[in-house]
């Protein structure tokens, strides 16, 4: 029993910090495991889980992704802007995905062609879009205002409301593409191993660009859900998670007996992130703690990895 | 006469400044067994490299099945069905053994809708039962696998292939003696069911005991296709050497006093057993064996950059912690690693900063550094070491490897060191540069330095060596003084053809 703690050292040690939180907190704010607050919880874990499921894909083939948090802004405030202007939600939505694309396809062609760190490289790109999201948003909140909109943030199907529906479906797609599809094997092996990769045959460039195809998509959609349940989108409302995209990502990384960033895990990361918040909050604990907490939790999750193997973590 | 596989012609393979291979016809016959062996730096891997696509070769004709090849690239070996076994570990380690061994081969179900998980385990278990006659848990990881069953994944890998040629790196390297004897009889039955095999290895005895014919490359040409049968070891030594060597140094003249300076007893790393061994003041001793017989890991236990489980170190009479570089430093001990790149200087350093980098303390007073007596000392070293350059200012990435190495080695000149430890140091360096190393190393030892020098090269223990250890599979297996060098009895110990240790 010991060795297999031992062995698992990470998981056992994440799980424990995980059941150790949500004790805690249920304990301190009776309210917590209410169907309507854990329906809630699960809409704002939406807003991390998407893109850090992007993120994780980039992570396994073995790259890094900074600039989804200027790169959902900019699509946001961009449809946003649009649809105030009198274009057709289908059509500002269009623009939206192909501002996503364009950015996420030249981070590739910059890192996997022409060599850039992908840290210096999507950096770069973070400030920029940033700075962009700025320029259009003027730095005020950008409102859209759309029927639909109003349908999707309030309406329900079984019980549930969009926004869980939109994490159940994205988390099915990449479960799908990463675990039970040739593809998801194949940038497993590229991020771990790329000589071994291309010794079998395998396309190793192609194969690393496809992240972050998915990575673009996964932004867009979380632009739209930001219209969708903030009715518009306050200034740098992404970056402001950023580093809890991370953590969620760590996290599910910790949890898994392989200690490899896998997709379910990084959901479950999403969701005890947004749990942990929920709770603190509800427990009358300012934002700002909420931060450190995060923090300290993160640095609790990397260190365990580290010491549950001898490689190092890096990100 | 058998149908051939493989026919390369005339082959050139030309890099910056190294003619590695010339004009080597090399082919292989249907079906057999052919070793392939070399001195290191007779142009053997880059020969295979030719083979398995990852060099183009910059003139020669190359056929493969009847079929000539003008475009090379590893997949398109692959395609032809090449097949290359290495060394190092091309494996995924968080992988189970049967997702490893069907990487892009992956099976799935429902017409390719999901990995089909069971069928995968099923015929991973069958390639490594029927293939090669062993039974593995197909759901363990890759990375909880030992060297020898991470090396049967890698088999198995190549075989879901079907290839037609399968090339084998210096398989049997990192594995024990049951491992080998399981490997040689994979290898026969390979053969036995059709395949053609390059077997690529250093020791003799595991020539004659699994390959059929043997060609020899000697100085980036082939000097011999020969039928083992009607061969001998002493005819293949022959071959590798030349049978006789030109002397690219003057011999070494000083003798070494009889203080003993440093001894090293039964230290044992990882790899390392049992090693012991002494040295003597002013005593050049070299260390020689095949690529990865363990000299690395000597110097750097020595020294204190590899943990060592066991062991004693003794310099002039006082222990010596192991495992602590800058004590080791402290106490007189250099190193000078094969990785100079790497490790040995800061490349974007300039020259005066790469100097006093490795004896800062000596030039800073109250935390300041003492700039004055820091540039005229680089600068006496660059004369003496006659370093080309500019000035000291010049930084280190823009000399040529030959500077770079005598400016590794003049960072200990300042020092007066004790015990001197070089690994590889005139590799990729030119003739000239060469022959001023040794001038350096020679007025080092004068001086009462004692130097370690580890060597793939005879020519250079046999100039510059007092005594000469011979290291094999982690263990010293001969300490030969000078008296008795020649190239054929190192290289025989070296390759396991020797038969107790030499008294030293």
């Amino acid at each position: 029993m010991l060795n297999i703690i031992k062995r698992n050292f990470s998981t056992s040690f994440t799980i424990f910090i995980f059941a150790g939180v949500i004790i805690t907190l249920a304990f301190i704010s009776p309210s917590f495991f209410d169907f309507y607050n854990i329906l809630s919880v699960l809409g704002q874990a939406t807003f991390v889980a998407i893109p850090a499921v992007g993120l994780s894909m980039i992570m396994i083939s073995g790259n890094f992704n900074l600039s989804f948090v200027g790169v959902i802004g900019v699509s946001a405030v961009t449809v946003g802007v649009l649809m105030s202007r009198g274009v057709p939600l289908f059509i500002a939505l269009l623009v939206g995905l192909a501002i996503c694309l364009a950015v996420d396809l030249s981070n590739a062609f910059l890192i996997i062609k022409m060599k850039i760190h992908p840290w210096l490289c999507t950096l770069a790109t973070m400030l920029a879009m940033l700075g962009l999201e700025t320029a259009i948003s003027g730095g005020y909140f950008i409102s859209a205002r759309s029927s639909l909109f109003m349908d999707l943030r309030f309406g329900s199907f079984l019980g549930f409301p969009f926004a869980v529906w939109i994490l159940a479906l994205v988390f099915l797609v990449f479960y799908y593409v990463m675990h039970k599809r040739p593809l998801g094997f194949h940038i497993y092996a590229v991020g771990t191993n790329p000589e071994a990769a291309r010794k079998a045959g395998i396309k190793v460039d192609l194969v690393k660009f496809i992240p972050w195809i998915f990575m673009a998509i996964l932004s867009w959609v979380t632009s739209f859900m930001y219209l969708i349940q903030l009715s518009g989108y306050p200034p740098e409302a992404a970056n402001i998670s950023l580093l809890t995209v991370i953590l969620a990502v760590f996290f599910g990384m910790a949890i898994s007996t392989k200690n490899v960033i896998n997709v379910p895990g990084t959901v479950l990361g999403a969701v005890f992130v947004a749990l942990m918040g929920n709770g603190l909050s509800l427990a009358g604990v300012s934002s700002y703690w909420i931060k450190l907490v995060e923090g300290v939790i993160l640095i609790a999750v990397i260190m365990s990895n580290s010491l549950g193997s001898d490689e190092l973590v890096q990100l | 006469m058998a149908e051939k596989i493989l026919e390369m012609r005339k082959i050139n393979k030309i890099f910056p400044g190294v003619h590695a291979v010339k004009d080597v016809d090399f082919s292989v016959e249907k079906g057999e067994v052919r070793a392939l062996i070399g001195k290191n730096g007779a142009g053997k891997s880059t020969l295979i490299k030719v083979v398995t696509g990852i060099n183009v070769p910059d003139s020669g004709e190359f056929w493969f099945d009847s079929a000539e090849i003008k475009h090379f690239s590893p997949s398109d070996m692959n395609k032809f069905g090449i097949e290359a076994i290495y060394q190092e570990n091309d494996l995924v380690g968080h992988f189970n053994v049967a997702q490893s061994i069907l990487l892009n081969n992956e099976i799935t179900r429902m017409k390719g809708l999901t990995i089909d998980k069971r069928k995968m385990h099923e015929q991973a278990a069958e390639i490594l039962s029927k293939h090669l006659m062993i039974s593995l848990d197909t759901r363990r990881l890759v990375r909880d696998l030992s060297v020898g069953e991470r090396q049967l994944v890698q088999i198995a890998h190549c075989l879901v292939k079907k290839p037609k040629l399968i090339i084998f790196d210096e398989p049997t390297a990192p594995l024990n003696a049951s491992e080998i004897e399981r490997l040689f009889a994979i290898i026969r039955s390979l053969k036995k069911q059709g395949s053609t095999i390059v077997y690529i290895s250093h020791r003799l005895e595991e020539i004659f005991e699994i390959a059929d014919t043997v060609t020899i490359m000697r100085d980036g040409e082939k000097v011999a296709d020969l039928e083992l049968a009607k061969s001998n070891e002493n005819e293949l030594i022959k071959h590798m050497t030349g049978g006789s060597f030109e002397l690219v140094a003057q011999d070494i003249h000083h003798k070494p006093s009889e203080e003993e300076m440093l001894s090293v007893s039964d230290m044992n790393t990882e790899y390392l057993k049992e090693v012991a061994f002494s040295l003597k003041k002013g005593e050049v001793l070299g260390v020689f064996g095949a690529e990865g017989a363990g000299q690395e890991d000597l110097a750097r236990a020595v020294f204190g950059l590899k943990k060592a489980t066991s062991g004693r170190l003794e310099l002039e009479g006082r222990t010596v912690k192991l495992g602590k570089p800058d004590r080791a430093i402290k106490m007189g001990i250099g190193y000078v690693s094969r990785d100079r790149k790497e490790e040995g200087l800061v490349q974007d350093f300039n020259i005066l900063e790469n100097v006093t980098l490795a004896n800062i303390d000596k030039y800073a007073r109250f935390g300041f550094l003492k700039t004055k007596e820091e540039q005229s000392t680089t600068k006496k070293l660059i004369k003496k070491l006659s370093i080309m350059c500019r000035n000291f200012r010049n930084v280190v990435r823009y000399l040529s490897g030959g500077n770079q190495q005598k400016v590794a080695i003049s960072r200990y000149f300042t020092l007066k060191l004790k015990v001197l430890i070089l690994d590889y140091p005139t590799s990729g360096i030119d003739v000239e540069a060469k022959s001023e190393v040794y001038d350096i190393l020679k007025e080092l030892s004068k001086e009462g330095t004692s130097i370690i020098l580890i060597t793939p090269e005879y020519e250079e223990i046999e100039a510059l060596c007092h005594r000469s250890l011979v290291m094999r599979d982690g263990k010293i297996v001969a300490d030969i003084d000078g008296s008795k060098f020649s190239e054929d009895l190192l290289l025989s110990w070296a390759i396991g053809t020797g038969n107790s240790r030499e008294g030293g």
